[in-house]
């Protein structure tokens, strides 16, 4: 068995393999071609799935017996959907002001229920956190933060989607609160990407649990390169690039 | 709210716009491209789908307080995991012989996974049956057997996944003993297919129940139109042949 730091690098170096050694499309897309009707696309999905995460979190908790991780659950829980303390419309509310800001209506950015690529993606997840163990449910959904954490981002290049990749877009300032927020929540040391890996070295306490970590780390990863991978294609096509122009036919 | 009967119209209507009015790369991969190594392809995330396909009746049958609806769901279940008349050996054991016949390893077979593709759709029909009212995972499930009911098939442009198609490979006779038995089951009138829809017109009384069952069809053929589309681009890759086509 593992000790829990060698635990927490083993799980960021799977991360990092995972997420960022090879670029998705959307990584793609961000680095060479933003454009406002990419960034629509990638906006619309990305309001779907941040209406579902914090919800994942509400099925782990119920499955988790130990006070001091859904003390943590919870506490990610309130800055999501109670009170962001770096935004003072609401976290999800702040993407969608992002995504009209886009030209989306607000209406129709409530209403949409994802691409079919992102619906399965969150089928995955809410799977995950409903008919898991708590702590493999976590690593599905809490890994997710983690491949922003500064023990993965020092393994090698990370694709941060932090506020300064969308000023080019050229957009008003208020529009881009949702990233601030984001960048102060998961980056940084003791932040959401770091705590995910914590918890799980100190509750992962034997070989077979942490082997089934890594294990669905793994896959969660793979779940969410995938599914960047079909929105960025999805953004290229919006900005008018063809997929093997961008070199990710 | 629809007649039994027209329900059953409209459901069968929503299967096909979504699984059959466009084709997806794996119609195109059989229907011209057909050749042993795309087929292990598809037999390798076919073998994932199918050790999991009966489990998931498992979480409808514990949600379901009908009996008539259970023990159709129970005698389904049970021909694809204990008897299956039409195969000697199993249902998804015929499955497995058939990927071996391709040249794959029985071993690997049992212990892949699937592509993530494919466990991510796993994980939608997983959560349909495990955390929605049991006629709508019945739906997203049962409906899956549905796109071959012959309410489904007489619309047209339909393409059967049995025997016939794999006949071109070469294999012996036994080793396509599972797309008999999957013809027998799904394809004719009271096989599973049509039972599908026959027991959710039964159960969906009311005209919310109808509209949610039908959004439910329409999704879960999405799903599988994507995951199939998805198998068909990788077998296609496996058959050197090109996907201009499927772009």
């Amino acid at each position: 068995m593992e000790s829990p730091d060698a635990f927490e690098t083993h799980m960021a170096q799977i991360i990092w393999d995972n997420r960022w050694k090879n670029p998705h499309a959307l990584q793609i897309w961000v680095e060479n071609f933003m454009d406002r009707p990419g960034a629509a696309v990638f906006a619309l999905e990305h309001c779907v799935f941040a209406d579902h995460f914090p919800r994942w979190f509400g099925s782990i908790v119920a499955n988790c017996p130990h006070l001091k991780a859904r003390q943590y659950m919870i506490e990610n829980m309130y800055v999501e959907e109670v009170e962001d303390p770096t935004i003072t419309t609401g976290h999800y509310e702040s993407l969608v002001d992002f995504a009209v800001a886009l030209g989306h209506d607000r209406e129709a950015v409530y209403a949409h229920k994802g691409a079919i690529y992102t619906r399965m993606a969150l089928a995955y997840w809410e799977r995950a956190s409903r008919a898991w163990p708590w702590l493999e449910g976590f690593a599905a959904v809490c890994g997710l933060e983690a491949a922003r954490g500064p023990a993965v981002a020092k393994i090698g290049r990370v694709n941060k989607l932090r506020r300064s990749i969308w000023e080019p877009l050229g957009l008003p300032p208020e529009s881009l609160l949702h990233w601030s927020a984001g960048e102060e929540a998961d980056f940084h040391e003791g932040g959401h990407g770091d705590m995910t890996l914590k918890i799980l070295a100190e509750y992962a306490d034997t070989e077979e649990k942490q082997a089934r970590i890594l294990e669905v780390i793994e896959e969660t990863t793979q779940v969410r390169w995938y599914h960047f991978d079909c929105i960025g294609r999805d953004a290229l096509k919006a900005s008018g690039i063809s997929l093997e122009a961008a070199g990710a036919a | 709210m629809y007649s039994r009967d027209d329900f059953e119209e409209r459901m069968a209507e929503t299967i096909w716009e979504n699984r059959w009015r466009n084709h997806t790369a794996y119609e195109t991969f059989i229907k011209h491209h057909m050749c042993i190594e795309g087929a292990k392809v598809y037999a390798m995330e076919h073998a994932v789908f199918a050790n999991h396909f009966p489990r998931w009746f498992g979480s409808m049958v514990a949600n379901c307080p009908h009996l008539k609806a259970r023990q159709y769901m129970i005698e389904n279940m049970y021909v694809e995991e204990v008897t299956d008349p039409e195969v000697e050996n199993g249902h998804y054991e015929s499955l497995v012989d058939y990927g071996v016949a391709l040249g794959l390893d029985r071993e690997a077979i049992y212990n892949y996974k699937g592509a993530i593709y494919t466990r991510i759709c796993i994980a939608y029909w997983d959560r349909a049956t495990r955390s929605w009212p049991w006629t709508e995972g019945f739906a997203a499930v049962a409906g899956l057997e549905a796109a071959r009911s012959p309410a489904v098939l007489k619309r047209g442009n339909c393409v059967p996944n049995n025997r016939s198609v794999f006949r071109s490979l070469g294999l012996p006779e036994e080793a396509l003993a599972h797309w008999s038995a999957a013809e027998q089951a799904d394809y004719s009138s009271g096989g599973h297919g049509d039972m599908t829809l026959k027991v959710l017109s039964e159960y969906c009384t009311t005209e919310a129940e109808q509209e949610r069952i039908l959004e439910v069809l329409a999704e879960t053929m999405q799903v599988r139109s994507y995951h199939f589309d998805q198998i068909g681009r990788d077998a296609l890759k496996a058959a050197g042949a090109p996907l201009d086509a499927v772009a």
